[in-house]
Order: structure tokens, then sequence, then C-alpha cells
């Protein structure tokens, strides 16, 4: 991925979101390259979470709540789900995640990073935003669900 | 019961979770977020010599009295209606006017007062079309007829507001 493609979040208007010192190795992407990764990741070029057929692959497979962020969120307190992304998901931490909040805007950032940050993130979109390992094919995909929960959703078998 | 489970808590607490871990992830999770006593005092109450079944079972009791502890509901129809005048609408305006940080979610019987608590407490917000995600301080109205709201827990109308790190979803039950 080329520089213009990622803009360190703390040189965009969302540096006012991020307070963690992993903040330096998050970026948000252009707008092309945010489609990209949405199509790739949700097989669809459809504009939102909100917006994607009964068939696709997120809705239609096998998914279980792995735990809740709002109480967490709200007490500023990111440790306890921290602890449990960190026990629960094992991506590795130094790869790659992705951070979609719709089908234009994304960011990417280390999951060890996001692991101690999620917060910051979710500040900036709780309205089901998908969190997408390097290999969502294999690895599935989180989403943090508006009503407080943390939603796995698995890879087809 | 209670005294034969006290003396062998520990015995049942190790056994359990390794069973539980195995067919539910959602036990897992939980034993790792709100500790592993919490789990067994649940499951316990509910196991009655089921222990086939017991994880399931477990994990769906203490995710409720944990849901129930932390105000965590499952979907919007979960939460009490909040009408205006009342001492639950002030202390809704005054928790949605000092959040710094926070994400709250609220019920109210109608549109026009989901309107009215959300300027009371946050002042003049503009309107964006829905699922524009916006990033400045706004408001935006998404309704229930989308499977993918109903899935995500939203079966009911809503505002959908955000002002920097605070933002939340204040739903209503009429459209007025």
């Amino acid at each position: 991925m080329s520089n213009k493609d990622m803009t360190p979040v703390l040189n965009t208007d969302y540096k006012e979101y991020f307070e963690s010192a992993g903040a330096k190795n998050a970026y948000l992407l252009s707008k092309s390259k945010a489609n990209d990764c949405w199509d790739e990741a949700t097989e669809s070029k459809v504009s939102s979470f909100f917006k994607l057929p009964d068939d696709n692959w997120i809705i239609r497979n096998e998914s279980a709540i792995i735990g809740e962020w709002i109480s967490s969120y709200n007490d500023d307190d990111a440790k306890p789900v921290s602890d449990m992304l960190n026990k629960n998901i094992s991506w590795g931490g130094a790869s790659i995640i992705k951070f979609l909040v719709n089908r234009d805007v994304a960011f990417q950032v280390p999951w060890e990073n996001f692991i101690e940050m999620w917060d910051d993130f979710i500040a900036i979109e709780d309205d089901c935003p998908l969190v997408i390992p390097s290999n969502p094919k294999r690895d599935g995909l989180l989403i943090f669900r508006p009503i407080g929960d943390i939603r796995r959703v698995l890879a087809s078998t | 019961m209670k005294g034969v489970i006290a003396d062998n808590w520990q015995t049942i607490l190790t056994d359990m979770i390794g069973q539980t871990k195995e067919i539910n992830p959602v036990a897992d999770a939980l034993v790792s977020v709100y500790g592993a006593e919490e789990f067994v005092e649940g499951s316990i109450s509910m196991a009655q010599g089921n222990i086939g079944g017991l994880g399931q079972v477990a994990s769906g009791l203490v995710l409720s009295k944990v849901k129930a502890a932390k105000n965590i509901i499952n979907a919007a129809t979960d939460l009490p209606i909040i009408k205006p005048g009342s001492k639950e609408w002030s202390s809704a305006v005054n928790q949605l006017s000092d959040m710094g940080k926070g994400k709250v979610n609220i019920r109210t019987a109608t549109a026009s007062d989901a309107k009215t608590l959300l300027k009371e407490a946050r002042g003049n917000m503009n309107r964006r079309k829905q699922y524009t995600n916006d990033k400045n301080k706004n408001y935006e109205v998404h309704n229930d007829q989308n499977a993918r709201e109903v899935g995500a827990g939203n079966n009911l109308r809503h505002l959908k507001w955000k002002d920097g790190k605070a933002g939340g979803h204040i739903y209503y039950d009429k459209t007025n």
C-alpha cells in the first residue's frame, strides 16, 4: 500500500479520538483503498453493514457473542475488553487488522495496538463497525454492536 | 446442597470450566471477564445434576446476571420507556449532558420525545442522512424495518447521535 493510500490518524481530523501511544501505528485509509478493503472483506459493494443482504457471509455464517464493551467504554477502562480479546482471539499481535466504519471509511492498525486502544476506534463508530483480520476467510471477523456486545462471526467452513 | 457445593467448589470449578470452554466459547469469555467464582455460582444453581447441558445453561444464566448488573440489553425493547417530566427523564438529561466519553442507550415513547430529550441534553444538532457516519456532532434517524438493525439489537426506530467521544441511541416506540 502506498503512502497516498494511508495517512497517520494523528495527521487527520480523527486525531481527537486517539489518546493511546499506539495511535502512532494507526492509519486512515484513502477512500479508494477503503472501498477495496470493504469489497474484499465483505464480498459486497453495499455502503454499510446495515445494507448487507441476508445471504452475505457475514450475516449467514455462525456467530457468537464473546464479550461486552459498553461498560468498559463508559468506565473509561479499556483493560477488561483488552484482556478478553487477548484471551479469546489469536490473530497475532503484529498482524494488521482493518477497522471498517463503512465502505468509505477504514482504518488499519496492528492487532496488538487495536487490543489496547479499541475504545478510541469505538469512539469513532459503535454501530456495527467490522474488525477484519489479515485473513478473514480463515479467521472470521468481529462486530462491535451498538447495544454493547462483541460478536465474533466465524469463517466459512 | 449449598454446603456440599461449598466443600467441593474448587473441584467443581475446575471441571466445569474445562467442560464449558470446550463446548461454549461464551462461557470461556464470561469466566475471563467476570471471574470464575461468579460463573460457578450461577452454574451450580442451575446444574441439578445435568452436567451434559451445563455449559450452555450456565453461560446463559451468568450472561443474564451480568447483563442485569451492567445494564446491558439484548435489544432496544428491553429498555424502560422514559417519559417527559419524570424523575427518570431528568436523570437521562443529566446523564447525557454530562457525558464526556460514553455511549448510552435510552428509550422514549415517541419520536418527539426522543428529539426533545436529545435537544435538552446536548443542544441543537444537525441531522444527517442515515449511515452517513459524519464524524462531526450530528444525529441520524434509523428505522427498525432493516433486518440488520434488528439483528444488531436496534429493534425500535431511533436517533443515533454522536458528539465527540459521546454518543448513543435514543429509541422510540411511535413516530408520533
